[in-house]
């Protein structure tokens, strides 16, 4: 292994944080990351701005033009960049409003659910708009290596870290995986 | 035939060396000797049409890969089924699979146990390299119990070949071309308002989640899952059933590749075994001063006790009686007969089917027989003539078989009945006679049939002298039926190579004798020469009817007796819920006492003295004999309740309060004929069906 640490980023687009809590789940092995990589960007440093990285894992699809801005910042940051899941891999849960036009998803969101007495969906030029559809992360920038799961366990994701480590690209032939 | 080389051919799979029959696909070759090529759109007992392109393989020589499913294996051929290229493209195809459609794995109910999904592991399938198209779909849950959803649709026809070539009713199709192409039911209408017969096999079958059963795809489905084989209990065929536990809650029921029903099963097995139903009985009930009040079971076997030594029936224990459904494995009735004779000390005891299976078992000359039809005959018949009976509505796999010859084989039906079926439209002929005169006409025909030769010299001089004398215009007058129509008929059956007589209950009066006189016809026509079995099957409509007849459990006819010449009835019906006959509750209602063993809060139980509560279907084991005469053993599914003693055991301490201790314990409860049989079995006892005489000397009425 490298005497230098890589640089490591993570990120979380339009997933439910799952795919981290699985990274978190990797427990004692953390350690062992942490002796060869240092996390630079990351929702659990909370730190925002992405330096030139080795190595980043990005969660989620993109839902909303703040997401693909992440994204593309992520890209060009990045040597490697992996897709964390099945939401940046295949679209996924967040994926299911593709059948719907998205003002009736704002709609049901913030105004319809049964429990809003009178609601109203929130308007300010701050605020990221949702795209037409959610898409996987590699219909808009190259992506290097995908970790399939929803959310990835915790050994797939340390089988994928090491092999991306050593140089490879992770592959999943023949190794047990899962969608969900 | 004999040289080998015109029967067999030799190729290599994979660097095996393989034998198999001419005419064999590369598939079934690389089945035989274990290697497996991925499929899709393949599936077990259906037509190959090689429209997923899993299965596609090399063959050295040519440059394209080709199916495996629909390419016939050649002599020579050298084919490869696992390269990198092809490995590579059928990833490829996954990926189209799902940027087609909209796959969610996590939001399905199939992940977990989908094809598609288990295929995407095996080619480490980690993402789709092609832009999702995202079309909306629509979902059709207007069926009752069947969702469709078109999200998950893979286009791979299972189910529309099923429902076709194994259903035979062809409800659902393809629509439209490409990608654009739809599953659809009848002409593109709603599922619930097709001619779907909601058998469920499209669900079965559906590799991913687009057909689910609606009852329980919200379940979180765990990993514990288990199936337990086992027989439904419903009808004459007796269907071998998987049922997927969850836990102690049954997930779903497929059909199972059973002697019998062939992978099959109707509604009634897939959907109506695990129906809500009324409230569970759980303790014995015993009515007070007009007024049900719970009590516990000492006291109610000694209510029995009481009314019997209270001098209700004045010393005459043939004034009680006993009627048991027969939806009850043979042990149950077997014991049931035995307690009423050995216990009650009486010799009424019948079935709620005993005035049928009576009528059967004179038929038959008073003792069982064997060599009639095999439910696997319904797929050689050219004709069938089904009497009284809608098998489609009750026994619902034999209607599937109907459906198939109809359909597929252009054999002929001939509907004998009152009222029409789901198959009426497609039947050669169709006969209305008056209820009541299904012998009548029957006889009518078979004398319409002597004309023919081969008929005449079965019938003997005696017979074919006493049918001359039968007048024609009688035979009119009293069925309401023409000649004419009645020597169509005969000559339908003449011309049939393999005519299937199916005779039901819906004609039959009491004491009448129709079964006798559709067994003269099935006589007449001869048993099958290559099989010497007899066309005929006796579908009664419950899975003891069969034994029920061969015990004789039919000296008391719940829906004819005087009731005043009953004082204590005992009834038996387990999970029944289906009314019994008006005639039998008014009699019923009319009896001083009467004890109920019912699982269920039916409104027998209103008619009741004693309530004792009674065990479910899937809380139950024992054996079942079918239509066939088809031994199977059933196994329990659910535990029992903890209160709840079975059925053999209550008539046991019944029998003990009745002073007669042990006497129920002792008994054999399993009839020696049933415990010869193995497994799947179709009993040889008694005398071949086609030996049996033609008797025409039949009384009507009793």
């Amino acid at each position: 292994m490298a005497e230098k640490k890589i640089q490591l980023a993570t990120v979380w687009l339009c997933g439910c944080a799952g795919c981290h809590m699985s990274l978190l789940d990797l427990d004692e092995r953390l350690i062992e990351l942490a002796k060869v990589a240092d996390l630079t960007t990351s929702p659990i440093a909370d730190v925002k701005a992405v330096p030139p990285v080795d190595l980043a894992l990005v969660e989620g699809g993109v839902a909303n033009d703040d997401n693909l801005r992440i994204l593309k910042e992520f890209r060009r940051q990045a040597t490697v960049l992996v897709a964390l899941g099945d939401c940046a891999g295949f679209g996924c849960v967040p994926m299911m409003r593709n059948a719907f036009p998205t003002q009736d998803v704002l709609d049901r969101a913030y105004a319809l659910t049964e429990s809003t007495a009178s609601g109203a969906v929130p308007q300010h030029d701050e605020l990221p708009r949702l795209t037409d559809k959610v898409r996987p992360i590699h219909e808009h920038v190259k992506v290097d290596a995908h970790i399939p799961g929803c959310p990835p366990s915790a050994d797939i994701i340390w089988y994928a870290i090491q092999e991306l480590l050593a140089g490879r690209t992770p592959t999943f032939e023949g190794v047990p995986m899962s969608y969900t | 035939m004999d040289n080998p080389s015109l029967t067999m051919l030799k190729l290599t799979i994979d660097d095996q060396p393989v034998d198999v029959a001419r005419g064999a696909t590369i598939l079934e070759a690389a089945r035989s000797v274990g290697v497996d090529i991925p499929t899709l759109c393949h599936e077990e007992g259906l037509s190959n049409i090689g429209a997923c392109r899993m299965c596609i393989v090399e063959i050295e020589g040519t440059g394209r890969p080709v199916p495996a499913c629909t390419t016939p294996a050649a002599d020579g051929m050298v084919v490869h089924t696992d390269t990198p290229r092809l490995r590579d493209l059928r990833k490829q195809t996954l990926e189209l699979l799902f940027a087609e459609r909209n796959h969610i794995c996590p939001a399905c109910t199939k992940s977990g146990h989908c094809d598609l999904q288990n295929l995407g592991y095996r080619f480490g399938m980690t993402h789709v390299r092609y832009a999702y198209l995202h079309p909306t779909l629509p979902v059709d849950q207007s069926h009752p119990q069947i969702a469709l959803d078109h999200n998950r649709c893979i286009l791979c026809t299972r189910c529309v070949r099923v429902c076709d070539e194994r259903i035979g009713v062809h409800t659902l199709d393809v629509q439209g071309r490409g990608g654009q192409s739809m599953i659809v039911a009848d002409h593109d209408v709603p599922l619930g308002q097709s001619s779907c017969i909601s058998c469920g096999a499209c669900i079965q079958v559906c590799p991913t989640g687009a057909l689910f059963e609606k009852r329980t795809s919200h379940w979180q489905h765990t990993d514990d899952v288990s199936r337990i084989r086992t027989v439904c209990p419903l009808c004459d065929v007796g269907c071998a059933i998987d049922v997927a536990l969850q836990g102690d809650a049954i997930l779903d029921i497929h059909a199972a590749d059973g002697p019998s029903n062939q992978g099959l099963v109707c509604r009634h097995g897939r959907f109506g075994l695990v129906q809500a139903r009324a409230a569970r009985i759980e303790q014995p009930l015993l009515r007070k001063a007009g007024v049900l009040e719970a009590v516990d079971f000492p006291a109610a076997y000694a209510a029995v006790a009481g009314r019997l030594t209270a001098g209700l029936m004045a010393g005459d224990r043939q004034r009680a009686a006993g009627v048991v459904t027969p939806r009850l494995p043979v042990e149950v009735l077997a014991v049931f007969k035995d307690f009423m004779t050995d216990v009650v000390g009486t010799t009424r005891a019948g079935t709620t089917l005993a005035r049928h299976t009576r009528a059967v078992r004179q038929a038959l000359g008073g003792e069982a027989v064997h060599d009639m039809a095999l439910m696997s005959d319904l797929d050689e018949a050219d004709l069938y003539i089904t009497v009284g009976c809608d098998p489609d509505e009750i026994q619902g796999v034999v209607g599937m078989a109907l459906r198939r010859g109809v359909y597929h084989r252009k054999a002929h039906l001939v509907e004998i009945n009152a009222g029409g079926t789901a198959l009426s439209d497609r039947a050669t002929v169709r006969l209305e006679p008056r209820y009541g005169t299904d012998a009548a006409l029957l006889t009518g025909l078979l004398k319409a049939l002597a004309e023919y030769g081969p008929v005449r010299a079965r019938l003997g001089s005696a017979n074919a002298k006493t049918l001359q004398a039968l007048d024609e215009r009688e035979v009119e007058s009293k069925t309401g039926c023409t000649w004419p129509t009645l020597k169509e008929v005969a000559a339908r059956i003449a011309s049939a190579d393999r005519p299937m007589f199916l005779v039901g209950t819906g004609l039959t009066r009491p004491g009448e004798a129709g079964p006798r006189a559709a067994l003269n016809l099935a006589l007449a026509c001869g048993p099958d020469t290559r099989t010497g079995r007899l066309g005929l099957m006796f579908l009664l409509g419950g899975v003891g009817a069969m034994p029920a007849a061969f015990m004789g459990l039919d000296t008391f006819d719940p829906t004819t007796f005087d009731p005043h010449s009953v004082d204590l009835l005992v009834l038996l019906m387990g999970d029944e819920v289906r009314p019994l006959p008006k005639a039998a509750l008014e009699r019923i209602q009319a009896i001083p006492f009467t004890v109920l063993l019912s699982a269920y809060d039916t409104p027998l139980v209103q008619l009741a003295d004693l309530v004792l509560p009674s065990l479910a279907w899937a809380e139950r084991q024992g054996t079942f004999v079918n239509v066939e005469g088809r031994v199977q053993r059933a196994a329990q599914v659910l535990p029992k309740p903890k209160a709840i003693p079975d059925e053999v055991e209550m008539l046991a301490r019944l029998g003990e309060a009745l002073g007669r201790q042990g006497v129920v314990d002792a008994m054999s409860s399993v009839p020696e004929w049933v415990d010869r049989a193995g497994e799947g079995e179709v009993l040889a006892m008694g005398r071949r069906a086609g030996e049996l005489g033609i008797t025409l000397a039949v009384s009507e009425g009793t």
